[in-house]
């Protein structure tokens, strides 16, 4: 009987959920959009450091979480995309040109990163992927004449039209949410399902048709051009770049932030970079060891709760709905019986 | 069968395939021609090489040696994904599927991949690969669990979703590995029926490895006996089963 009940009642609650996860989007983008009017400039500097990060983890968890392919070189690609932006503002390219060229410019890099790497196995992806950083970053501080090596390039300007808080602020904003929509896109197409396939069971996806090496390619080119298009962004509310963008510690902190907002779940490391960089503000003022409190809780989560806190929100949730919902059931079935 | 044999091309020959690990000769020397729409048993007791023969067959396995031919094409050296799209599918003996997307998914990713469709980013599965795809999970009687996760089917029901993935896109040749491996009778029955019905609508030509002699029996038109590497016996399963050698160097053992 009251399963009878149960089954009756799924359709319009499945309804009514799609409709409350888009409501509460929506919600959020609208918070998001009014944040340089609430909140005092330095704020709004910080949710702009947010929405950054929020993007570069997301992308990166397309690769890791998605994907299932373990890449630990993601910042070579944001500060490959930083950097080009960087310098061709400041070599007098017009801002859209370099705006456009940059991200087109990691995804270059992407895919000769990825036609060399992927061709070994997943631990040596991994370690290959770290070397690529490691690599970057040194040559990024070391081409003194062209980079300003350690020092990097301060003060790149921005065109008029975005140089305001409110305008600059809102520019981000827009790329931000183009990108992350896209890339939600990509997941649910044909392509991202045969990518789903490979990280479910590779010899399955193989045996189906699927070149598994190829797909892995251009997964990774297309994360490489979302990371480029962050590093991209990161120089128009910066204004400057420096080599620890490619090194790969700054490899790390997307991957955390993914950890932190839950791997499973799409906009997950976006939440992870909202807590990342809350903790990096509020005990980094307390104290230079801050990262040593981020570890910890990384520890914890990975440990008792590896779904993360975006993870953790979705299951607090459903409990509730659950409960509401054999409320509901029990008082139907008092009613019928 | 021998009416199908004297007019048409084989559609799958191997000749001298041979595969080596280290020293070891897992497949050693192997000639078969399969005919069109002609069910084909390979059986031999363990470690005979059933295994190996098909991951060569698909491109799971690189040969040392020997040629792969399906229909008038060599194949072999090709990657398992080529031999896929070629028109070549395969059921694994142990259940490979995607286990956290639905049955209907598995089905539909198998379908874009066969007809290399996934490289579409834009666009999800159109109509008709869902409706084709709910074609076959008819077809091997999972309709009614279209919706449901692939991974938490029942092992029987497991088996029919590999089945309905290498079917899928109506490929010329099917290859079951050990296909009723860890059923029960009554699944073990229900899909040699189900086998039996493919075949006569579908007009497969089928090539399958079994363990479970009465379904070689029932289905296969002819038998491959494989021991150690090698063909013993090749002919039909009356005449393979009355073999002398064969039944001292396998049915026997058995205790048949």
């Amino acid at each position: 009987m009251q399963r009878e009940v149960r089954t009756v009642s799924l359709p319009p609650l499945g309804r009514s959920r799609h409709l409350a996860s888009i409501g509460t989007i929506i919600g959020v983008i609208i918070l998001l959009v009014l944040v340089p009017i609430i909140l005092p400039p330095a704020q709004e500097f910080l949710a702009q450091t947010v929405l950054v990060y929020a993007l570069f983890a997301v992308a990166t968890n397309f690769l890791i979480g998605f994907s299932g392919l373990l890449s630990f070189g993601q910042a070579v690609f944001f500060g490959f995309g930083a950097y080009t932006a960087a310098l061709l503002w400041t070599h007098g390219v017009p801002f859209w040109i370099g705006f456009i060229i940059s991200p087109i410019a990691a995804a270059v890099v992407a895919a000769l990163v990825a036609i060399v790497s992927l061709r070994t196995s997943r631990l040596y992806f991994a370690l290959l992927t770290l070397g690529f950083s490691q690599l970057a970053y040194e040559v990024a501080s070391g081409l003194y004449n062209l980079t300003g090596g350690e020092t990097g390039i301060p003060g790149i300007t921005m065109p008029n039209a975005i140089s305001g808080v409110v305008s600059n602020y809102e520019f981000i904003l827009v790329f931000i949410v183009a990108a992350v929509i896209a890339l939600y896109w990509i997941q649910r197409s044909s392509f991202g399902m045969a990518l789903k396939a490979i990280r479910e069971n590779p010899t399955r996806a193989e045996a189906v048709g699927i070149h598994v090496y190829w797909h892995h390619v251009v997964a990774y080119v297309i994360a490489g051009f979302i990371c480029g298009l962050a590093g991209v962004l990161y120089v128009v509310y910066q204004q400057q770049v420096d080599p620890v963008l490619l090194n790969w510690t700054e490899s790390g902190e997307p991957v955390l932030m993914a950890v932190l907002g839950g791997m499973g779940l799409y906009l997950g490391p976006a939440v992870g970079s909202f807590i990342y960089i809350l903790l990096e503000q509020w005990v980094g003022a307390l104290t230079p060891q801050w990262p040593l409190l981020v570890g910890l809780v990384v520890l914890v989560m990975v440990i008792v709760y590896p779904r993360g806190l975006g993870g953790g929100f979705v299951n607090l949730v459903t409990a509730i709905r659950r409960k509401r919902r054999k409320a509901d059931d029990s008082v139907s079935i008092r009613r019928t019986s | 069968m021998t009416e199908i044999e004297a007019d048409t091309a084989p559609a799958l020959t191997t000749k001298g395939l041979t595969r080596k690990f280290g020293s070891f000769m897992a497949v050693d020397g192997v000639d078969v021609e399969v005919q069109e729409g002609e069910i084909r048993a390979v059986i031999g007791p363990n470690g005979a090489g059933k295994t190996t023969f098909f991951n060569l067959l698909t491109g799971h396995l690189r040969p040392s040696g020997g040629e792969i031919i399906l229909g008038d094409l060599v194949i072999s050296g090709r990657r398992a994904h080529e031999v896929a799209r070629l028109g070549m599918t395969r059921a694994f003996q142990t259940t490979n599927i995607f286990p956290s997307m639905t049955v209907h998914e598995n089905v539909v990713t198998a379908l874009l991949g066969y007809s290399g469709r996934t490289l579409r980013f834009w666009k999800s599965p159109d109509a008709s690969i869902q409706r084709r795809a709910d074609e076959v999970l008819d077809m091997v009687g999972l309709s009614e669990d279209r919706g449901r996760q692939a991974g938490i089917l029942a092992h029987g029901d497991q088996r029919a979703l590999e089945l309905a993935m290498a079917l899928a896109p109506l490929p010329k040749i099917i290859l079951l590995d050990e296909p009723t491996s860890g059923m029960s009778p009554y699944e073990t029955q229900r899909s040699v029926q189900i086998l039996q019905k493919i075949w006569r609508d579908l007009h497969l030509t089928i090539v399958l490895s079994e363990h479970d002699m009465e379904v070689v029996f029932e289905l296969a038109h002819t038998v491959t006996v494989l021991v150690s590497g090698r063909v013993l016996a090749t002919g039909e399963p009356g005449e393979v089963r009355a073999n002398s050698e064969v039944i001292s160097a396998y049915l026997g053992g058995v205790g048949d």
